[in-house]
């Protein structure tokens, strides 16, 4: 999980996602690729649970604090540090703010930097890669390098070099997970480019004289979509987690705001008597990173079946 | 092999020179004029220092001369001094790689001995309880933030055995037991991402391997099942494994910045984050490059014994 | 059709095949790929197991050596008489004692079928070591020996190769020497020149069909290919849907054979070497072993075909000359049994 490289391999297929080949047999029709994905993708029970947290997250991601009856900035020193109960069933802070509705703020945070991050990485990524994947030559190889020389570095100590000297705030933080993120996509979209190009029908369409970029808005960039797709979800899960790292380490978020990384960090100088305020952020963190990466899975098992039969 | 290995260290050099240039660029350049930032930080508002720091950067030169002496001085081992207490750079890394090498031999110990066991087992069993029990432990492992666990490890450890020496680090010279007795947990908590991502892994590719036909042969030559797993299944499973592994030396490595962070261990982790705090460019600069060059070559190692693993790549 | 086999000498049975029954239990219910086979192989002789993917011949051959994969298959009834002993109950470290020792099993892609990572002459070795107790460096010689022993060229220089450097039918020749290596009573050979040029076909053929005759080795050869069967094989097998519907000498067999699904697979047959994917001769697809008709499998396929074929599983026909058949109308051409 904290390594954008190691996401894309083999790795376990929960069984209940390995539904694509009964979809085959039990309808004896031919569905296109999307649609036999989107069927999959609804027969996998994790993949459920890990939409509908996702949901819960985006839901409360755009209502924050509003749901909440406190403020999540305000401060009340008459109700420093209290343990868990009906009136704040996830404690309250030094200063007397509720957690919950700080982690509900937070949960805005980590959803926005994720998002905005893994949208940014889309951006520079998928135009890089094709060009890298379309065209190679000069650029494709400039291109390449300096993907390679980004996953030279542990991503988080990337992260961690780029926000020191950019300067900790959270658009640099989230510049810095993007420029992360994009070498893997460009790596991605390079692969699935090379490995489409050549197919008959992309031969085909060259051949009846269209133009570059028809070919690759129409013909490439639909089979690339998939695997970017899964990546995507991924990385969403990632930059929750590296955003919740550096806020940890302070070099993210900055206070007051609430974000479960910082929380955490500011948790530990109490934790021995208010330890709610360690355990709440993380499992936060759980929460979110297991609603992503359960999501990921499905997504997948459904575009890739035959990595499922097992 | 050997011109394998060759090529493979020929391919390098872009990289490094690469990895050389981003940190440069980002240390150096983006951040505009760093004795500008220097000056509006309290914490490094010292005359001293940024003599140093002019001293060592050539401010006033255009900046490829700069990069060009920089680099110069760092083949021959020169990594400038630190701009805070005036050490070299290279002498505080060196005295602090060890804790660092000591933790990640730690992790890769358990990765190794926790991580290819249980996932090799999971496959061998699979559709039994002890399959779903080790995947599912697997699946909440890797999700658990390994900061977190270790904040909560830190907690509890604090709360009901403070005298058990778990938290207490000792140089290996001073007390080679205690030290390791102090670094076990961080060991442990640092591993535990990857542990859980090397089950999963080994399931899959043991799985995969199992259904090959070669073991099937292998059976059908009347091996033992010891035989078959041993000789058969678990060398070939373990080629993406190692791969992995290589891939993983940079998660534990960005892992050890926050565990020497939570754990008080004087690695180069701690080093880092504190030459943040300080603005201690030179030591930023040095230090990261190091560890990424040390990745660079812990990847070509594990390249060369995937090659080793399997001969269809050495030609 | 090419020349008789002479009558082995000794014809003791190596292996008799009662009433053997393989199925899958899958989420689509259960699969019936072996469904009642019957048959016997004796010392030095080449049996033929032919039919058409999915016919239940391969699951025959692994149901043999025990190496059905488990879940989801099991051999659920039945007996395989070999050796003196029932192998259907035999316990797995029997199995291993026979398993390339007695009985061997070569398979269709030589390339997946040999370990990717070890030397050839290693994955011989293998089973001098295991079976016969030799040293690694014993066992090597002996490898090397067997690797001459089926005409692979300078084989000390093989023997130290890698599967991947070697050609499709070097690779065949190199499974050859590991399954005979131990002089087993009985090779089974799945599809053994699927995967190969036709002319490495042929001579492949030829190796295993001498081997066999030279070591009296009996021989189990499974394929779709009906071309193979008149080259190589003294009796033979036809499966259908997991049973065997026609069991005979191949003198027979190919001059009049009894039941209509022989025959379309004979009319199929335009040369040596052709294939059985594309049936001329036989409209549609084999039936899914799910759902199998209540009749005769073939029915549904077959030109003869009645009500009754519909209705009621063909029995067991035996003539007095060996030959049997599953078939209420067989064809005539069987009345007279000549020599």
């Amino acid at each position: 999980m904290h390594d954008t490289r190691t996401i894309s391999r083999t790795d376990e297929r929960p069984p209940d996602a390995a539904g694509s080949d009964d979809a085959v047999a039990e309808t004896d029709q031919v569905l296109s690729p999307t649609r036999l994905a989107w069927k999959s993708f609804r027969r996998s029970k994790l993949g459920l649970v890990g939409s509908l947290m996702v949901l819960l997250l985006i839901v409360i991601a755009i209502g924050g604090e509003q749901f909440s009856p406190y403020d999540a900035y305000s401060m009340d020193s008459s109700v420093s540090l209290e343990p868990p109960s009906l009136a704040h069933p996830a404690g309250t802070d030094r200063f007397g703010r509720d957690q919950l509705t700080r982690l509900m703020e937070g949960t805005r945070i980590s959803m926005l930097v994720s998002f905005v991050a893994v949208v940014l990485s889309l951006v520079i990524g998928i135009p890089l890669g094709l060009i890298a994947g379309y065209y190679g030559g000069l650029a494709g190889t400039v291109i390449m390098r300096g993907v390679d020389v980004v996953f030279a570095f542990p991503t988080i100590l990337l992260a961690l070099m780029l926000v020191a000297t950019l300067g900790a705030s959270l658009p640099n933080l989230i510049l810095a997970i993007a420029v992360i993120f994009q070498a893997n996509v460009v790596r991605i979209v390079r692969a699935s480019v090379m490995s489409v190009k050549e197919r008959e029908f992309v031969e085909a369409a060259r051949a009846v004289g269209a133009r570059d970029s028809v070919i690759m808005a129409q013909f490439i960039l639909p089979n690339v979509l998939s695997p970017v797709i899964v990546q995507a979800t991924f990385h969403l899960s990632l930059a929750i987690f590296i955003e919740a790292a550096l806020s940890f380490l302070g070099l993210g978020t900055q206070p007051p705001t609430p974000s479960w990384g910082l929380m955490l960090n500011e948790s530990r100088t109490f934790m021995e008597f208010a330890p709610w305020l360690t355990i709440f952020p993380g499992l936060a963190i759980i929460f979110a990173v297991l609603g992503f990466n359960l999501m990921g899975d499905a997504l997948r098992d459904a575009f890739d079946p035959r990595l499922s039969q097992r | 092999m050997l011109r394998y290995i060759a090529h493979r260290l020929l391919g390098l050099i872009p990289v490094l020179i690469g990895v050389s240039l981003l940190v440069f660029l980002s240390v150096w350049v983006i951040p505009g004029d760093v004795v500008d930032i220097m000056m509006g930080d309290e914490m490094a508002q010292s005359a001293a220092a940024i003599e140093r720091l002019r001293a060592q950067m050539n401010l006033d030169e255009p900046i490829h001369i700069r990069y060009l002496t920089w680099i110069g001085n760092v083949l021959q081992g020169d990594l400038g001094v630190s701009l805070i207490s005036g050490e070299p750079v290279l002498d505080q890394i060196l005295r602090r790689a060890p804790v660092n090498f000591q933790l990640m031999l730690m992790a890769m110990f358990f990765i190794i001995v926790i991580g290819i066991p249980l996932g090799t087992l999971a496959a061998y069993k699979q559709f039994t309880w002890i399959d779903n029990t080790i995947r599912i432990g697997a699946i909440f492992g890797y999700v658990i933030p390994n900061f977190w666990l270790a904040t909560i490890a830190v907690l509890i450890v604090s709360l009901y055995f403070p005298r058990s020496g778990v938290l207490h680090y000792v140089p290996f010279s001073e007390d080679p037991i205690a030290n390791i007795r102090g670094l076990l947990l961080p060991g442990l908590v640092l591993s535990l991402t990857t542990v859980t991502y090397i089950v999963r892994l080994t399931r899959a590719t043991v799985l995969d391997a199992l259904r090959q036909d070669y073991v099937r042969t292998a059976r059908a030559k009347g091996l033992s099942e010891r035989i078959v797993m041993t000789v058969h299944v678990i060398p070939n499973s373990m080629i993406p494994v190692a791969t992995v592994l290589g891939i993983q030396v940079g998660v534990l490595i960005g892992g050890l910045v926050l565990t020497e962070e939570i754990f008080m261990l004087p690695g180069i982790g701690r080093m880092i984050l504190l030459s943040i705090e300080s603005r201690d460019f030179m030591v930023l600069a040095g230090s990261i490059l190091f560890v990424a060059v040390i990745f660079v070559l812990v990847n070509l190692i594990i390249d060369i014994l995937y090659a080793f693993l399997d001969p269809r790549i050495r030609y | 059709m090419t020349e008789r086999a002479p009558k082995p000498c000794d014809s003791s049975v190596v292996l008799r095949v009662r009433d053997l029954r393989t199925h899958f239990f899958t989420n689509e219910g259960v699969v019936k790929a072996v469904d009642g086979v019957d048959f016997e192989i004796r010392r030095g002789e080449i049996l033929g197991i032919v039919g058409e993917s999915g016919s239940g011949k391969s699951v025959t051959g692994l149901s043999l050596m025990r190496l059905v994969a488990s879940p989801p298959g099991r051999i659920v009834s039945g007996q395989i008489e070999f050796g003196g002993r029932d192998l259907v109950e035999a316990s797995t470290t029997e199995m291993q004692d026979i398993r390339g020792r007695r009985m061997s099993m070569i398979f269709q892609d030589p390339l997946t079928s040999l370990n990717p990572v070890l030397r050839i002459g290693y994955q011989v070795g293998e089973v001098f070591r295991y079976h016969l107790g030799l040293s690694r460096s014993k066992a090597l010689h002996r490898a090397v020996d067997m690797l001459r022993a089926t005409e692979i060229p300078s084989p000390d220089r093989r023997a130290q190769s890698y599967p991947y450097e070697l050609s499709g039918g070097m690779r065949q020749r190199a499974m050859i020497a590991m399954a005979l290596a131990c002089e087993p009573e009985l090779l089974i050979a799945d599809e053994p020149t699927t995967a190969l040029d036709v002319t490495v076909q042929a001579q492949v053929l030829e190796l295993m069909k001498t081997i066999c005759r030279e070591r009296q080795t009996a021989l189990l050869l499974i394929t779709h290919d009906m071309g193979v069967v008149a080259h190589m094989c003294d009796r033979v097998a036809v499966m259908y849907a997991g049973k065997i519907v026609e069991y005979t000498d191949v003198h027979t067999l190919f001059a009049r054979p009894a039941h209509p699904y022989t025959a379309g697979l004979l009319r199929s047959l335009p040369r040596l070497g052709a294939k059985l994917r594309r049936l001329a001769s036989l409209e549609g697809q084999p039936p899914r072993l799910t759902r199998l008709p209540a009749g005769c499998a073939f029915a549904p396929r077959c030109p003869r075909a009645q009500d009754r074929c519909r209705e009621v599983a063909p029995d067991l026909t035996r003539l007095g000359n060996g030959h049997q058949f599953r078939c209420h109308f067989p064809l005539e051409n069987d009345k007279e049994p000549q020599a």
